[in-house]
């Protein structure tokens, strides 16, 4: 209760610092405060794909049924995030560039990234058997994963993009945003992470209930 | 001893790609299919194009498009044929997993490269194409038919011991084939184009990187896959 009233007030004073505290950036103004929640939320995502390929690489190692429901907690996580970072982008690309989709190769990375999960829950629906279910889906999502690299990394560089990132990352390290936006912006995603955490271990253990029930041994 | 284990790998891993060529050359079907898909695919954008004249990047994303699909509808069958048949088991029991992958992945190259073989004049006599560089092209095809032939058989033999294997096969293949379909309609476009294209190059080795860790990699998830523990 006590880190839950701690993340509650973290959070509100990051929200705060992002709307009054800090200034607008470099050439995007006002419109370039999304960052202080779609890039946290786009970290998280990766940070919960990360868990899934962690535990799944876990099932194939011990077969663990645990290890398994985390992979899938975690994998679940991420397409939630991932779909937040993919409406606040959405938003960001309206108000920069007057559409909300125009096939920026982020927004076909994310697309991509974003069908590739659902893939890997297709696949878990499609597999009755527990312990088959359990093995592929490990493999699944340590592809998913390989390929996120190519997604995240490559093809945003590879292609022409709009991105803003080339602004205000242009030099690797957030140089170009000022003290205030820089310490606000490591706040959010602290605080997005801790979020994480926490609505991971919640998630985790509804699922073990769930699954009990439905007679799986964890 | 490397040269012996190197012998076996490739007597064993031909062994499996063998039985399939014969099986192929005496039923025809997965090749058989997909070519005529491929090929009516190609006539009917053809024949809606009506012979208008389009850029180089459309051409080239039309020729991927097909053989992306023409690749879900034939290679899908690698392992599939196998659990219906019911001689996975035997598989399983007569050869390694890094045998049977590596055979099955050789198998899908040779069935692409032989479909892209056919398909490829076609769609320069069809589509009206000026194929400019043809040594980049054909770099790029095998390049990216290596990369698909891997991860489509790994995602086969996952799709076998699944339900709704016709449906979830392209469901998972897409994505995972996304960043190979993406750049091999680019460097194709390119082959197409009139600059040389050989200046930049990252095309040709994000293809090979994708190819050697499709190939590497695939090999290692697949034991899991194969084993039945």
């Amino acid at each position: 209760m006590l880190f839950l009233a701690a993340l509650f007030g973290f959070m509100t004073w990051t929200l705060y610092g992002a709307l009054v505290v800090t200034p607008p950036a470099h050439v995007l103004g006002e419109t370039a405060r999304i960052i202080y929640f779609h890039v946290p939320v786009a970290w998280v995502a990766v940070l919960a794909f990360t868990m899934s390929l962690w535990n799944s690489v876990v099932v194939l190692r011990r077969h663990s049924y645990e290890a398994d429901m985390k992979a899938e907690v975690s994998a679940r996580m991420g397409l939630w995030f991932c779909v937040l970072a993919t409406i606040s982008g959405a938003f960001f690309a309206k108000s920069a560039w007057n559409m909300y989709w125009n096939w920026d190769p982020r927004q076909v990375s994310i697309t991509v990234l974003l069908l590739v999960y659902m893939a890997y829950f297709g696949l878990r629906s499609a597999t009755p058997d527990f312990d088959r279910r359990i093995r592929l889906a490990a493999v699944y999502a340590i592809l998913a994963f390989a390929v996120m690299p190519f997604l995240v990394f490559v093809i945003p560089r590879v292609y022409m993009s709009l991105h803003p990132d080339t602004i205000i990352n242009a030099d690797g390290q957030g140089k170009l945003l000022d003290d205030k936006m820089r310490l606000v912006f490591w706040c959010a995603a602290a605080g997005y992470s801790f979020l994480y955490l926490k609505l991971y271990n919640l998630s985790v253990r509804v699922e073990r209930i769930a699954r009990r029930k439905e007679g799986w041994d964890v | 001893m490397p040269a012996r284990l190197l012998m076996d790998f490739i007597s064993g891993a031909w062994a499996v790609m063998k039985k399939d060529i014969l099986e192929e050359y005496r039923a025809r079907y997965a090749f058989n299919t997909t070519l005529l898909f491929c090929v009516t695919c190609l006539v009917m954008v053809s024949y809606s194009l009506g012979g208008a004249v389009t850029d180089p990047m459309l051409q080239s994303a039309m020729l991927w498009v097909i053989l992306f699909f023409s690749a879900m509808t034939g290679l899908s069958r690698a392992f599939i044929k196998e659990e219906d048949k019911g001689t996975m088991n035997t598989l399983r029991l007569c050869c390694r997993a890094d045998h049977v992958f590596y055979g099955k992945t050789a198998m899908n190259f040779l069935m692409m490269s032989s479909v892209i073989v056919i398909v490829a004049p076609l769609f320069i006599i069809l589509l009206n194409v000026n194929m400019r560089h043809v040594g980049y092209f054909a770099l790029t095809t095998a390049l990216a038919t290596v990369g698909l032939s891997a991860v489509s058989a790994l995602l086969s033999a996952i799709v076998a011991q699944a339900r709704a294997r016709g449906m979830l096969f392209p469901v998972l293949a897409f994505p995972a084939l996304m960043p190979v379909f993406l750049t091999a309609v680019r460097a194709t476009g390119m082959s197409l184009a009139e600059a040389a294209p050989w200046t930049g190059g990252g095309e040709l080795v994000f293809l090979a990187a994708y190819a050697v860790a499709a190939t590497v990699g695939g090999g290692f998830l697949f034991e899991y896959v194969f084993s039945e523990q």
